[in-house]
């Protein structure tokens, strides 16, 4: 069973003076999967990265990755992992091509290997005419997947990334995540924390994490189904009274408000379309559109946390 | 240890340090300026000092004296005074900074065979000029008072080839002018070469700083091989600077250079690793650039010169602060650039010293290694 996990922690642990940044994580990992960490800021997916990357010591529990304990072995590990932190470490004064050959020195890769290497990754960054441009003249974009290129260079068995696209436009957002596609069917397997609902989407499984712990660890699809009743998308006239209203409703588990938009959480949605209706008109609020639909994972987390939040105050 | 690895870092920090032009400057030139500001700073040998002559004699040995007084060219007469108040007012005003009182009776005095009493008013505020002051009224009185005891032994009858029975013969050996530049250019030579030192410190605090540590101790580069690569660009900057210091010295300030120029470049490489390893071990600490610029700047600067036998003597120095001058790289520099640069001293003299510079640099550098943890 162990000989199918690539990471796996106990109890894993690590405080910062009293704050408590990683909590008694209890991780599984297995070869060839995403893994995506979410959660809210300060839940301790950034601390939980640099403790599985073998780069800091937790302070109780412990860590395997790719077989190897991550204290006592921690540069067996470094040889089978790439690391991509959260802000941007490469050398801002170096070209795009000088920090390749930088990284392929580190991990020792040498010969017509490293030339053909260092040929693929800037034609799969697609950053093969900024060979020559220093690094700190790309865009933030571009920044991400050169950092991403030099994770790669030594082919590794794992890659953690720490919030690989915060602050990357869209479309850049889009291309990354299909070279961490690619990645994924070359049978990597892939770490990666973001504050992103839709990247979540794309994992094999997720891990919610909240207050330095998993709230839950599952597939995407298995975690939006924990969701408690039906969802309803629904445009008012006047969004804040009718949030008001509907609270107080006991039909209702749950609302979320999206802009104008309201997101009810209700035991049965075919009878609430029903009485919403009325409900609303009765305190004078119109109804613009209503209509039944399935929660996505930015609903499940919300409901995830708040459900954790409420049951911690009582 | 992988060299292709060592040699990597060592590139890379070389086009750190040459593609940023500030830090070029910085590390190339500086060494240079420092050179030339406190050179200029610390070598007023004091000469022509301003003192003024109230003479309320007015007699013809009161005269002689006068001129005896301003006869050399350490002093020179910038006010004859008329009242005690206008002393006042030169002092006050900093015109002159001794005045010499030369009191009525002065002559009827000395010819009655009596003591004549001079008084001499010197500024107190500024000891170092006072002090060369009293010393050369003192010398040109002493002078014409013997003048005047060979007189009258004259007008007795008693005439004497020579009135004092030891003459002092005064040669200062490989500075005979004891010019102040010649001792402290050398020895300034070990401050300014603390400056890639500060440089190698700040270059491993930024790369902890900017994150990009963080992204190297995730890699299995070896912290040897991540202490050379940062320490090899950083004394050989350091090298190329010392011809620049050594040419200063010889055409900037006029000094003669006696010793042997390898002996000095390899001995200054030597210091350069002591430096380089207190630098790197003090970095391992420090969490940000201002922390590491600061340590650094306490450590080599004021050390640099309150510490090593540079400005105060070791003399002074309790046995406490003598191990602590001890244990500091400069300390021994300022001596060996000094032994060379001036006397022409071989290794043979300089062996201690050098020996001692080894010792504190491989120290610090086991420590700064076995220290460094990949962590964060």
């Amino acid at each position: 069973m162990t000989s199918r996990l690539i990471i796996e922690t106990d109890q894993l642990a690590r405080a910062f003076g009293d704050v408590v940044a990683v909590d008694g994580l209890c991780l599984q990992v297995r070869p060839g999967e995403i893994f995506g960490l979410v959660g809210p800021d300060g839940a301790g997916k950034t601390t939980t990265i640099r403790l599985l990357a073998a780069i800091m010591d937790p302070t109780g529990g412990s860590a395997r990755v790719a077989g190897f304990d991550t204290v006592t072995e921690p540069e067996p590990i470094k040889r089978r992992i790439g690391y991509m932190a959260q802000r941007f470490n490469l050398y801002g004064d170096l070209s795009v091509w000088e920090n390749l050959n930088f990284f392929a020195d580190v991990f020792e890769v040498a010969g017509s290997e490293r030339r053909e290497r260092i040929e693929r990754l800037l034609n799969f960054a697609r950053l093969t005419e900024f060979r020559d441009r220093r690094a700190a003249h790309l865009s933030g974009g571009m920044q991400k997947k050169l950092a991403l290129a030099c994770t790669l260079i030594h082919t590794p068995e794992i890659i953690f990334l720490d919030e690989p696209t915060t602050g990357v436009d869209p479309v850049s957002r889009r291309e990354f995540w299909g070279i961490l596609t690619d990645l994924h069917l070359e049978g990597i397997t892939l770490v990666i924390s973001t504050p992103y609902m839709d990247e979540a989407e794309r994992c094999s499984r997720v891990g919610l994490m909240y207050q330095g712990s998993l709230v839950v660890c599952d597939t995407p699809e298995r975690v939006k189904a924990m969701t408690r009743g039906e969802l309803i998308a629904l445009w008012p006239s006047d969004p804040r009274r009718a949030k008001d209203i509907l609270a107080r409703h006991g039909e209702v588990l749950e609302v979320q408000t999206y802009g104008d938009q309201l997101r009810l959480f209700v035991r049965d949605a075919g009878s609430a379309m029903g009485w919403i209706d009325t409900a609303l008109a009765a305190h004078g609020v119109e109804v613009l559109e209503m209509r039944p639909t399935r929660p996505r994972m930015e609903e499940a987390f919300i409901s995830l946390i708040q459900g954790r939040m409420a049951s911690e105050g009582s | 240890m992988n060299w292709r690895r060592v040699l990597s870092i060592m590139r890379k920090e070389w086009w750190h340090i040459t593609r940023d032009r500030a830090s070029f400057v910085l590390l190339m030139l500086s060494p240079v300026l420092v050179l030339v500001t406190m050179g200029y700073a610390f070598s007023v040998d004091i000469k022509d000092v301003k003192i003024g002559v109230l003479d309320q004699d007015l007699s013809q040995l009161s005269r002689a004296y006068l001129a005896q007084l301003s006869s050399s060219g350490a002093l020179r007469l910038e006010a004859l005074p008329a009242s005690l108040s206008e002393v006042e007012q030169l002092l006050m005003r900093g015109q002159v900074k001794a005045v010499v009182v030369i009191p009525r009776g002065f002559e009827r005095d000395l010819k009655a065979g009596r003591t004549g009493a001079v008084q001499v008013v010197v500024d107190g505020t500024d000891p170092s000029t006072a002090g060369h002051a009293i010393r050369h009224i003192g010398s040109h009185t002493e002078h014409f008072a013997a003048q005047q005891v060979g007189d009258r032994l004259a007008r007795l009858g008693i005439s004497l080839n020579r009135l004092e029975p030891i003459e002092l013969r005064l040669r200062a050996w490989y500075n005979p002018s004891l010019r102040y530049t010649v001792s402290m250019i050398p020895a300034l030579v070990g401050i300014v070469l603390s400056v890639p030192a500060m440089a190698a410190s700040l270059a491993l605090a930024r790369e902890r700083e900017l994150g990009t540590l963080e992204g190297l101790i995730a890699t299995p580069i070896g912290r040897t091989e991540l202490i050379a690569g940062k320490l090899v660009p950083y004394m050989l900057a350091g090298l190329l600077s010392v011809p620049l210091c050594v040419a200063t010295a010889v055409y900037g300030y006029n000094l003669d250079f006696h010793g042997n120029l390898w002996l000095y470049l390899a001995l200054s490489a030597v210091f350069l690793f002591a430096t380089m390893s207190i630098a790197l071990f003090i970095s391992i600490f420090a969490k940000s650039q201002q922390v590491a610029i600061m340590a650094s700047m306490i450590i080599f600067l004021f050390s640099g010169f309150f510490m090593s036998g540079l400005l105060i003597p070791f003399a002074l120095m309790g046995p406490l602060l003598k191990l602590e001058a001890f244990m500091f790289p400069t300390t021994h520099f300022v001596i060996i650039s000094r032994g060379i640069f001036v006397k022409g001293v071989g290794l043979g003299e300089l062996q201690g010293y050098s020996i001692a510079l080894v010792g504190i640099g491989v120290v610090f550098m086991a420590l700064t290694v076995l220290m460094f943890k990949k962590k964060l």
